[in-house]
């Protein structure tokens, strides 16, 4: 039985998971399915979370202007919807990650006096 | 009728009165994702919509993000002005029997009930305009009432500035709960 609430790293996740949304559009455009995919992956199971929230979470960044979409209707195989960063969101992602570096830098040194 | 279009109808049915073209887009997507879900796990369509996760929750996240459609906006305002009008004959009834006077006392409780209900479901600005609407509704049906009867001497001094004092209360009824519920809900984590 962990000793830490649920909630707690529930709040942590809903923190940093539109933040990981924006960096995995960056480069290219994804659909939803293959950015849940990758997102799992790459933190390791982490981001293990519902679908169903991460949708609405890419939604919300489309309407902040971080993100835009479109749809992909190939001759075979089923209609996709990508994402891709914009201009705004790729100005947003920097000023993220700034926050985040300074804060895991500072969290992670106040840490190793617990150790 | 597969395991997809089922759980796809029920998230849908939960839809109901967001904007149409929204709502397409988001069942177009989901049926998008669980295709590919679906395929990844070997045809399994019940892993697939359980990894999306139950159709109420998902919903209401949409319905967070987006709100109530256009139509349904104007349809509350309708109502609200409806319930509105009939509100008014209590206040101006002076010598008019019972009935009329239990009539539209009662659609002016549910002119709060409905303009709580707005307030909280639909969000602050969507009660404000229902709170504006059952406003005019009241001017309406004082209209009416100094029509249907050109002696309007029961239309006292004390009974006009209860009517504005009962009227600037449904616009603030409309407002109050939402904007109560945005202050107090739990921060966004947006970024």
């Amino acid at each position: 039985m962990p000793e830490i609430s649920q909630e707690w790293t529930t709040e942590l996740k809903k923190g940093s998971v539109q933040l990981c949304l924006l960096a995995l559009v960056a480069k290219d455009q994804k659909y939803g399915f293959q950015i849940v995919k990758e997102l799992r992956e790459l933190s390791d199971g982490f981001f293990d979370l519902k679908e169903g929230t991460l949708y609405p979470a890419l939604r919300r960044l489309e309407e902040r202007g971080f993100v835009e979409s479109h749809w992909v209707e190939p001759e075979t195989g089923v209609p996709r919807k990508y994402y891709r960063i914009t201009e705004r969101g790729r100005r947003a992602l920097a000023e993220a990650i700034g926050v985040w570096d300074r804060m895991a830098a500072g969290t992670r040194r106040v840490l190793e006096t617990g150790r | 009728m597969t395991g997809i279009d089922v759980y796809l109808a029920q998230v849908q049915r939960r839809l109901a009165g967001m904007d149409p073209k929204v709502q397409l887009d988001i069942l177009r997507e989901l049926r998008s994702h669980l295709g590919d879900s679906a395929t990844a796990n070997g045809g399994n369509e019940t892993a697939a919509i359980a990894g999306v996760g139950d159709p109420v929750s998902v919903a209401k996240r949409y319905l967070e993000l987006y709100g109530y459609g256009r139509l349904y906006r104007a349809l509350f305002a309708i109502l609200a002005g409806i319930l509105g009008y009939f509100t008014v004959p209590a206040l101006v009834a002076g010598n008019e029997g019972i009935f009329p006077l239990f009539f539209s006392a009662a659609f002016l409780a549910l002119a709060f009930v409905f303009l709580i209900w707005v307030s909280v479901r639909a969000g602050n600005q969507v009660g404000l305009i229902a709170g504006g609407a059952a406003l005019v509704g009241r001017v309406g049906g004082l209209a009416g009432a100094v029509a249907v009867n050109p002696d309007s001497s029961f239309v006292t001094a004390e009974g006009l500035a209860l009517f504005v004092l009962v009227s600037l209360l449904l616009v603030l009824v409309g407002w109050i709960p939402g904007k109560a519920r945005q202050t107090w809900r739990r921060p966004s984590m947006d970024l």
